[in-house]
């Protein structure tokens, strides 16, 4: 298994009852997997815990063979390379289009970063602004960023936390193909988050259904 | 990897805790001082004066508190409610008061009911009245609170206005449409939903009067403040100086305590998930013009008056000679002032930070521990400061390091009490900075493999730059203003603005201190006006942060 996620239990500290209880699955390499269940079933936190921003209560995650969360194991995020497209985006505010796109490319050397800079330019269909700012662009066009910023520094992982929740409903079938055909391409990983069963049909491969 | 929470390692858990020591140790030695077996004078203000201290101290709080927030809340409730003649302008008028120190005001008032004063020479001038001069002699402890109310009554006005301005429009109309009139939803419905808002204004109006001196001392009450300076100049009994700090600090945390409480059991929650904002409304002409006048009556009392005397003294006193003395004072508190506000907005934004990236039950309780200095009255920290600069002293010289830290010649200690003392204000602007763009931004920069630090650096600062400026520019308002730690920290001839104007007050020299206390207001009106900008377009100018938010 890729990813794969032993018991895992988690709960925020003020919650009598924990958000997630002894859950576990696996995911094979290059595999897009979506997982769906009603608001409040730990969906997200699923995604913050393999990312890294919370620590679980108990079980393990292991990520390519190495143990990233466990009782006594942590690795912080950065140090993870999970890539993670958020609900609201998160594109910084006060960067560009390339900017932003660039942020996770400083391991590369300028020319290597501008090429891969580009590509994903290309690939989001923004080759022609660059030089905007997040709130100079459309919601699709937002959402297109925001996953090109989480793929350029190619990632061993991609979580998507309900990538379509703002988007109507024309332009949600239209990113769907596209984020299908991106992630296709780029041969990821993927864990797809979403309550609605049309957008993890639409990408995924294979739904795993979470409960409260 | 492990995460490492080693505060030598982690620059951020290593500021959180600086800051946790730095306030602690003024506190923890003040306790060792006043543990010192009790002296003579010690028994003698026992028996003699402590009793006149606790019944002083609790009538001016009590009744400032009272008053203030009898002006600050009708002030918020109309200006949220009515869009009455004038509104805006006043609106933001009624922040200047803050530029005012109390103690500028008092030495105003008691000048202009005088004989000599404004208002009896007027009477005189232009009515012909030779009214009976003692009918104005005005009891010192009124007095004193008619200053406190007039000056810290925007501490309750602001706090209140921001709880009505997140108020939703449909508690005021179901109100209305149940056939209650404004008065009635003002005292049935608002003002137990603002109970715990004017708790948290009246107490910090609180500890301003626990904290003053300039006031009480002019009028000659017997607050504990007082009573300290009189132990520590006047008897240099540091010893029951402390002690009078220890009492003086049970009482500011059992308020404290108070707040906390009521801040748990009176608040309610609104359980409307659509809500839409209180907006003014036009009044009729005759509420219209009544609010218009009860706000230029409270802006006439606590600016227009005091400014206005400043002016007519600085055109009898204005005085070339005067100004290579005053721009000395002034660079000396600017210095002093800088110096501080940086190490205190440095460590505010490092211990932020810490409880962010490591938000565990003790970080979290530490960080506010470190924000108490505010709650205490300078004089106490004064004390604290003191003790604590003195074993360091001590210490260096057994040593052999002679000097080190010595009272009389450095401002070490001066800064590093404003430091301890105002962490608090940059420590709230900068968590609201913080809060108003929310984790998505830091969590996506380090998805994308960047560290707590770079994220920081790169990501969130120039994010919340504008609350770190106004953080900074409160902070730096508010050591302009200081005057009980400048008084008993100060070096020797170290003179700053306010101990300007302090000593020329004591001196009976009025006119004089036109000059140094202009500068202030202007500096602090100036700064608050930044601050308040710089509030306002950081929550209206980026509808791509406020999206940001969670």
């Amino acid at each position: 298994m890729f990813l794969e996620v032993r018991e895992l239990s988690f709960g925020y500290g003020n919650m009598l009852i924990p958000s997630l209880r002894g859950l576990s699955f696996g995911i094979e390499k290059g595999e897009i997997v979506g997982i769906v269940g009603p608001s409040g079933s730990g969906k997200s936190t699923l995604l913050r815990l393999i990312a890294g921003f919370e620590r679980p209560l108990e079980g393990s995650i292991v990520l390519d063979g190495i143990t990233v969360a466990a009782k006594d194991v942590y690795v912080p995020p950065e140090s993870r390379n999970v890539g993670m497209v958020f609900q609201d985006y998160g594109l910084f505010p006060h960067m560009t289009v390339r900017k932003n796109i660039e942020f996770g490319l400083r391991r590369l050397k300028g020319e290597e970063r501008a090429m891969r800079a580009n590509e994903m330019l290309a690939m989001a269909q923004m080759e022609n602004f660059p030089s905007r700012y997040p709130y100079e662009l459309s919601g699709g066009q937002q959402q297109r960023v925001s996953l090109m910023r989480a793929l350029a520094p190619r990632p061993r992982l991609l979580l998507l936390d309900e990538p379509f929740s703002n988007l109507d409903a024309d332009l949600r079938e239209i990113m769907c193909k596209d984020v299908k055909t991106i992630l296709e391409k780029e041969k990821i990983t993927c864990l797809f988050v979403s309550h609605d069963q049309r957008d993890v049909n639409a990408v995924c491969s294979r739904i795993i259904t979470q409960t409260y | 990897m492990k995460r490492s929470f080693s505060c030598i390692r982690n620059p951020w858990i290593f500021t959180h805790r600086l800051s946790v020591v730095s306030v602690s140790l003024p506190f923890i030695f003040l306790a060792i001082q006043a543990a010192a077996p009790a002296n003579e004078n010690w028994l003698h203000i026992r028996g003699w004066l402590l009793q006149t201290y606790v019944l002083d101290t609790l009538l001016l709080t009590l009744s400032g508190v009272f008053i203030a927030s009898m002006i600050g809340v009708p002030l918020a409730w109309i200006t949220c409610l009515f869009a009455f003649p004038g509104k805006y302008f006043i609106e933001w008028a009624l922040v200047l008061p803050l530029a005012i120190p109390p103690y500028i005001s008092a030495y105003i008032y008691y000048h202009l009911m005088g004989y000599t004063g404004g208002f009896q020479a007027g009477l005189r001038t232009f009515l012909g009245l030779d009214v009976n001069r003692f009918g104005f002699d005005i009891p010192p402890m009124p007095f004193a609170v008619f200053i406190f109310a007039v000056t810290l009554f925007p501490y309750v006005y602001l706090i209140v206005k921001a709880f009505l301005k997140h108020q939703s429009a449909s508690l005021y109309e179901n109100t209305r449409l149940l056939g209650r009139g404004a008065w009635s939803s003002f005292f049935g419905v608002f003002l137990p939903l603002m109970a715990p808002s004017i708790a948290g204004g009246a107490t910090l109006v609180a500890f301003e009067i626990l904290s003053d001196f300039g006031v009480t001392s002019h009028f000659g009450i017997h607050t504990f403040s007082t009573a300290i300076f009189s132990a520590w100049f006047g008897m240099s009994d540091a010893d029951s100086a402390a002690k009078m700090s220890v009492m003086l600090l049970g009482a500011v945390f059992t308020l404290a305590a108070f707040n906390k409480l009521a801040q748990r059991t009176l608040k309610y929650r609104i359980v409307s998930s659509k809500e839409r904002a209180l907006l003014p409304r036009i009044p009729s002409r005759r509420v219209g013009l009544a609010c218009t006048f009860f706000c230029v009556l409270v802006l006439l009392f606590s600016v227009i008056i005091p400014v206005g005397q400043l002016f007519s003294w600085l055109t009898l006193s204005w005085n070339q000679e005067l100004l290579p003395r005053l721009w000395q004072n002034a660079r000396n508190i600017v210095s002093s002032a800088l110096a501080a506000t940086s190490c205190t907005m440095i460590l505010a934004v490092g211990t932020v930070n810490a409880t962010r990236l490591f938000p565990s039950k003790p970080n979290l309780a530490l960080a506010q521990f470190a924000t108490i200095g505010y709650s205490v009255p300078g004089a106490v920290l004064a004390m604290g400061v003191i003790s604590l600069f003195s074993f360091i002293s001590r210490a260096g010289a057994s040593f052999g390091i002679h000097d080190l830290f010595d009272i009389s010649r450095t401002t070490a200690m001066l800064i590093f009490a404003y430091a301890v003392r105002f962490f608090a204000i940059g420590y709230h602007a900068v968590e609201s900075g913080f809060s108003k763009v929310g984790n998505i931004y830091g969590e996506a920069a380090r998805t994308l493999g960047a560290g707590p630090s770079e994220t920081f650096f790169r990501v969130e600062m120039p994010l919340i730059r504008n609350a770190i400026i106004s953080g900074f520019v409160l902070v730096f308002v508010d050591i302009m203003k200081e005057l009980p730690l400048t008084m008993i920290l100060r070096p020797f001839n170290f003179n700053t603005l306010g101990t300007s104007v302090y000593d020329f007050a004591k001196n009976e020299i009025m006119e004089e201190i036109a000059l140094p206390a202009i500068l202030i207001i202007a500096v602090c009106a100036a700064f608050i006006a930044i601050a308040s900008l710089l509030d306002k377009s950081y929550s209206a100018a980026r509808p791509e942060v406020r999206r940001g938010e969670r």
